[in-house]
């Protein structure tokens, strides 16, 4: 977890894993090349306080939650978000929640674990909902790749698939 | 002898790992050959042990818009292979495959997709066949899939279930090319957790197999 202050860095990238937080107006938070993982977006009007979080996981075990980087599971990413949000200013019953992401890539091949991106959408659906925030927007599923550029000024979320147009979520 | 501390791979497993894949790759890229009629030679094989965060990196970043070759391992052990190319790479690719100019494939329709898959296809059989042979182990090809998309969404998915074990991607980078014509790409061979423990699991005996 990783909370930015953001002088002169006016572009932040959420690797896999990573939570981000910024309070910088310039600053466009980001996730690239988001396939099954999700891009968990949050944003708070008032105090412009944005965060986002790459999420890779669906739900975490017991030996999980004690690693380094166990921000990648749904169950363990979104309650983290929260917290860094509040610790930076936000109020929780302001939040705007947006979800990019969960794309089946590999939709013709026949491994286990390509599942993950409906899995991925069916935890952050829960997770939120047992924290009671609602989903605001949402561009989930399919079986394309996603960029996902988060701008704090304004909350604006933007979409961008290989091909198509960016859109706004 | 060193350990990786998120693995608990020994430098002599990592070493094995990579002459096996090493003389696997050069297998397949010779059967490769023998389908095109192409000469075909191995310019370059690099094992790495990189975060899985860095992952990224493997494939010019996570934006980076690539064809995708990917077959993926089961049977005896589990893992992915992806033949990764820039977009005018892939269109040469068909060329070389479809015996056409240099030039002359200028988009992906179903014959040129078809052409890769059973690029991926042999690729991914005689490189599995190899491997399977060295080790014991009976190790099977998917059908190849053949995705354009951005190169870390197809990467990412691919190792999520290898993210649920470790904190590590063992890579082999891979280049080769023909006597006239470039192919600058990515042969990337991704064994998940448990292909790894196999191998571990299973040392004494590779021991007695020829590596």
């Amino acid at each position: 977890m990783v909370t930015e202050s953001c002088v002169q860095e006016k572009s932040i990238v959420a690797n896999l894993g990573e939570i981000k937080v910024s309070g910088d107006p310039e600053t466009v938070l980001s996730c690239l090349g988001v396939g099954s993982c999700i891009a968990l977006c949050m944003y708070d009007p008032e105090a412009k306080i944005a965060g986002i979080a790459h999420i890779v996981l669906p739900k975490s075990n017991d030996s999980a939650r004690s690693r380094e980087n166990a921000t990648k599971y749904a169950d363990i990413a979104i309650p983290e978000l929260l917290q860094e949000m509040r610790r930076n200013g936000a109020v929780r019953s302001r939040l705007v929640t947006k979800i990019a992401g969960g794309s089946q890539m590999f939709k013709a091949a026949s491994t286990n674990n390509f599942d993950t991106g409906t899995r991925n959408i069916e935890s952050v659906r829960t997770v939120l909902a047992e924290e009671a925030i609602k989903i605001d927007g949402e561009d989930v599923g399919g079986n394309k790749g996603r960029t996902v550029r988060m701008f704090v000024g304004e909350g604006k979320v933007q979409v961008k698939s290989v091909g198509g147009p960016a859109k706004e979520i | 002898m060193e350990e990786s501390k998120a693995t608990g791979v020994h430098d002599v497993e990592l070493s094995r790992w990579a002459e096996l894949v090493g003389r696997s790759t050069k297998n397949a890229v010779s059967g490769l050959s023998e389908m095109v009629g192409i000469h075909i030679r191995v310019t370059a094989l690099d094992l790495k042990v990189i975060p899985i965060d860095n992952a990224a990196e493997l494939v010019g970043g996570a934006e980076n818009e690539a064809v995708v070759i990917y077959v993926g391992i089961t049977g005896g052990a589990t893992g992915h292979i992806m033949l990764v190319y820039p977009l005018r790479v892939a269109f040469g690719l068909v060329d070389m495959l479809m015996g056409e100019e240099p030039g002359t494939t200028c988009e992906l329709g179903e014959l040129e997709e078809s052409a890769l898959q059973e690029m991926g296809n042999i690729t991914g059989t005689f490189f599995l066949n190899t491997m399977g042979d060295s080790t014991g182990l009976v190790l099977m090809p998917t059908p190849p899939t053949v995705m354009v998309d951005m190169a870390g969404a197809i990467l990412f998915s691919a190792l999520s279930d290898i993210m649920s074990e470790r904190e590590e991607l063992f890579a082999m980078e891979t280049v080769f090319s023909t006597d006239d014509r470039e192919i600058v790409g990515m042969l990337l061979v991704l064994p998940t957790a448990d292909f790894m423990d196999v191998m571990i699991e299973q040392k004494n005996q590779y021991a007695r197999v020829q590596w």
